[in-house]
């Protein structure tokens, strides 16, 4: 039975429709229309026409409506202007306002397909669905987490709007219809293609449960979310929790490419025989219940544990939204936490400072090194950014490992040479070396030409081996450690050489790569000009190996490989690292070209121009483009 | 020390035994304090005194206090948010929703007050002028400078044309021509029957402006009297050295000799 699913999807379909989103987008372009008063600007503004239809059930619930549709006016419109701080930090869109997060829904609108052969496959719904239901709510919940907690614990709102007078619930209710909105045109592009899946395989009866499931879905991964943030503020202060969304996002980016790899292999294992087999635990999975309910309504389960479980997903859901409603309150109070000041820390210097004087040379290297560490050591932005190359380089040597096993056994396997795959070691190196030049506080890179710094060898020296230390070292002892264990001590001499190589792959990408100064630059969201020069990097990698696995076939390969090494290392990072950085270099005006840094323009580029290979890349760069835009907004 | 005793006019604000801890921290140990129409507070102390979570209490940004707050006659715990119609508040950190154009923001607050879209633009678009933004009324304010945003807080706090400011250093970032105005703009609040409070470290202006100063120091007001009253208590020439004594602070110059000492004697000797 094939049925129309327009109807019952309207909310997320009508909230995620291109008309209404072209209308959040078309504030930006033209001014008058933002400025008009809500009550000529509303016709064109269809998301609130389906608002308005609740108004009474806001009101009935003690919320000033037209003070809150006003204030949630005002947020779209805000948003359609902003960089996109919401959504999309890993989308790698650049430039243009407004329709950021529109581009970044593609992106969920693709990995909905996976879910329709989870739809499609049988009426085995307690699987099927509770499987779909949970990635749809870890999908929903990290993108939550990740990208609006920002708009949950926004604090001007209190000092804006709650010194007005305004009720403490009504703006919690603007704030979660602001995120509920996100979260409906999210979910749409997710589940929109299973669900039109499901409408045509299922019928009707089904197409409108799992709507209606995958919207309370959306309220529970609200409260869920707010909760979280309640239970952490209780206990922590502002910055323990801007940590833990911190190391969220990271794990979410871990996750979803790693979750990659391993999708394909997921549908070899589903048997659709599998029977279902009650377990205590179930019953803190909610997607579970949603599957429950899926075979009491439409298979008639009638076990009582099924029951149970469907009566779970009916039910909390409205608990839970009449708890938050209460809890909000508490929730808006905890808030002024974030304000106050985190605990003094600790005096001591720690380890860097004691090794910044065994790993660099000159004083003012070693004080760029402390300098390096300390700014990596708290700026979220880098960790958000570096971090999840930390994790593939971790993980993914398993994955390859595992896949070459397949067909082998485990003494060929150990007695084989994919000890080479710690190269993916390397792999981070680009991307360090990218964001190296980000900062947060990059207002402060004034000290660059403010201080009498001489040598900027020592800056960017000190900078890398900081880098190398604290991001490098630690994942390569890591992984060295558990080949160690698996492929015996034979491979000790060759773990050496792959961490010179490494080293000298470091050298390598600082000399393709652009030389801005360290955190001297406004973290942008989205691409990099140099982000095309990723990818051949990333064959510089599989070159090393190939080079490496080479030289294992070669008696005394391997030594010789680690003597070149050593000594390419030697004249890379001494002598020839200052001669290149003095042919780069000379003719900057660091003054200037931190003025123009900072308001968003950038000369060293043009500087270093002058018979580069790569101007002409820069030239065209989006970076280019995404900056003049930036300029563009703010007038 | 001097507790008010002078009756004031007509009272809009009380604050009776007002206490408030952050966990274990105790930041107001019972404050005391009256305000009446026409009058200009200087509202003053040290950093960590507990000003702002005084003035945080009273518009309804902090809860869990004890003690009453009663604002036009209202205990504010049990009034509702009605009261807020009637307070104007600059903040000190300066927060405003910086990528809406000046004229966005500030018919959105007139809208919050209760205004209607027309009076409140009608309003702001005059004060703009007066101010001397007309041209970046309809200007997104992300390229405004420090003081062009302190104004365009001053006029969001006034556009309703209410009964009690509290202004969080209402000046930092003004040109001095914006600064007279805006004093010259206290005077005719206070006239007209406005009560200001007045929060400040630059103590000249607060010595000038103010009828009467309330100083605070460690959870307690240590001194409500007029600059006069202060005077005549402490012996010291000028609200500055008043604050001092007050506070307990008089290290200042034995401070600065030990600041000298130190950087002569650890700078690098290459």
């Amino acid at each position: 039975m094939v049925t129309d699913p327009q109807p019952s999807a309207e909310a997320p379909e009508s909230l995620g429709s291109p008309e209404a989103s072209e209308s959040y987008g078309s504030h930006s372009v033209s001014p008058d229309a933002d400025t008009l008063p809500p009550h000529k600007r509303k016709k064109n503004f269809s998301p609130f026409s389906i608002l308005d239809r609740f108004a009474g059930l806001f009101t009935s619930a003690g919320v000033d409506y037209p003070v809150m549709r006003r204030i949630l006016a005002i947020k779209f419109l805000m948003d359609g202007r902003k960089a996109p701080s919401v959504a999309g930090s890993q989308s790698g869109a650049s430039g243009k306002s407004g329709n950021q997060f529109l581009k970044s829904l593609w992106v969920y609108g693709l990995m909905g397909i996976i879910l329709i052969p989870l739809v499609l496959m049988g009426r085995n719904f307690m699987f099927q669905i509770s499987a779909a239901m949970g990635i749809v709510l870890f999908m929903v919940m990290t993108s939550l987490i990740s990208d609006f907690s920002s708009v949950l614990l926004d604090l001007r709102d209190r000092s804006i709007v709650l010194t007005r007078p305004v009720e403490g619930r009504t703006l919690t209710a603007a704030k979660t219809i602001h995120v509920l909105g996100y979260l409906l045109m999210i979910t749409g592009a997710l589940t929109g293609p299973s669900v039109i899946a499901g409408f045509i395989r299922h019928g009707a009866g089904f197409g409108f449960l799992y709507v209606w499931m995958i919207l309370w879905m959306d309220l529970l991964v609200i409260v869920l979310t707010a909760m979280l943030y309640l239970v952490v503020l209780r206990f922590f202060d502002g910055e323990k929790l801007r940590d833990i969304i911190n190391y969220i996002q990271i794990a979410l980016s871990i996750a979803m490419a790693v979750g990659y790899q391993f999708v394909g292999r997921m549908f070899q294992f589903v048997d659709l025989e599998v029977t279902f087999q009650t377990a205590w635990w179930q019953f803190l999975l909610p997607p579970v219940w949603i599957g429950a309910i899926f075979e009491v309504l439409l298979n008639g389960g009638r076990e009582p544990v099924l029951v149970a479980m469907a009566g779970l997903a009916a039910g909390v859901p409205v608990l839970a939204v009449v708890l938050y409603a209460r809890g909000m309150r508490t929730f808006e109070r905890s808030l002024e936490k974030l304000e106050q000041r985190g605990s003094k820390g600790s005096a001591k210097l720690g380890l860097g400072h004691r090794l910044s004087g065994l790993v660099c040379r000159t004083h003012e290297e070693a004080l760029f090194f402390r300098f390096a560490l300390n700014m990596i050591k708290t700026e979220r932005d880098f960790k958000l950014r570096v971090y999840p190359s930390l994790g593939f380089s971790l993980i993914f040597p398993f994955i390859f490992i595992l896949n070459s096993m397949q067909g082998s056994t485990w003494a060929e396997v150990t007695a084989g040479k994919s000890y080479l795959f710690i190269y993916f070691t390397a792999m981070m190196m680009p991307t360090i070396l990218l964001m190296m030049k980000y900062s947060s506080s990059h207002k402060g890179a004034w000290i660059y030409a403010a201080t009498p710094v001489g040598d900027m060898a020592a800056v960017y020296r000190g900078t890398l081996k900081a880098m190398m230390l604290r991001l490098l070292v630690p994942v390569f002892l890591l992984l060295s450690a558990v080949f160690l264990v698996i492929y015996g001590t034979r491979i000790a001499l060759d773990l050496v050489v792959a961490f010179f190589s490494t080293m000298l792959f470091l050298m390598f990408c600082f000399r393709v790569l652009s030389k801005r100064l360290p955190f001297s630059e406004p973290f942008i969201a989205g691409r990099n000009a140099e982000s095309g020069k990723m990818f051949p990097l990333t064959f510089g990698v599989g070159a090393l190996g190939g080079l490496h696995y080479g030289a294992t076939l070669v008696p005394y390969g391997t030594m010789g490989l680690l003597a070149a090494s050593l000594l390419l290392n030697f004249y890379m990072w001494g002598p020839g690292f200052r001669r290149h950085l003095a042919s780069k270099l000379e003719r900057v005006d660091l003054t200037r070209y931190l003025a123009e840094s900072q308001s968003g323009k950038s000369s060293l580029e043009r500087e270093e121009g002058h018979g580069e290979d790569f101007a002409d890349g820069h030239k065209k760069s989006p970076l280019k483009l995404g900056r003049s835009d930036r300029l563009k907004w703010r007038g | 020390m001097e507790t008010q005793t002078q009756a004031t006019p007509q009272t809009v604000l009380t604050l009776k035994n007002l206490k408030m801890s952050f966990g274990a921290k105790e930041v107001l140990k019972g404050v005391d304090l009256e305000a009446g129409q026409g009058e200009i507070i200087g509202y003053i102390g040290p950093n960590g005194a507990g000003k702002s979570t005084t003035v945080k209490i009273m518009l309804g940004l902090i809860e869990g206090y004890s003690g009453t707050v009663e604002i036009l006659g209202e205990d504010i715990r049990s009034a509702g948010v009605g009261y807020k119609r009637h307070i104007g508040y600059v903040p000190e950190t300066a927060d405003l929703y910086d990528n809406l154009t000046a004229r966005e923001y500030l018919t959105f607050i007139g809208e919050l007050y209760g205004m209607t879209f027309e009076d409140a633009d009608q309003k702001a678009q005059g004060l703009i002028e007066l101010f001397g933004l007309k041209d970046v009324y309809n200007s997104r304010m992300t390229s405004f400078s420090k003081g062009m945003r302190q104004k365009v807080l001053l006029i969001a706090s006034i556009l309703h044309d209410p009964e009690i400011l509290f202004l969080d250093e209402p000046l930092s970032g003004l040109d001095a021509n914006s600064v007279m105005i805006v004093k010259e703009l206290l005077e005719a609040l206070a006239r007209a029957g406005k009560t200001i409070f007045y929060s400040s470290h630059i103590m000249d202006v607060v010595e000038k402006i103010s009828h009467r100063i309330v100083l605070l120091d460690g959870g307690r007001i240590v001194a409500n009297g007029t600059f006069e009253d202060l005077k005549a208590l402490n012996h010291e020439g000028s609200l500055e050295a008043i604050f001092n004594q007050l506070t307990g602070f008089d290290t200042q110059s034995e401070t600065a000799d030990q600041i000298m000492q130190i950087i002569q004697g650890v700078t690098r000797d290459d």
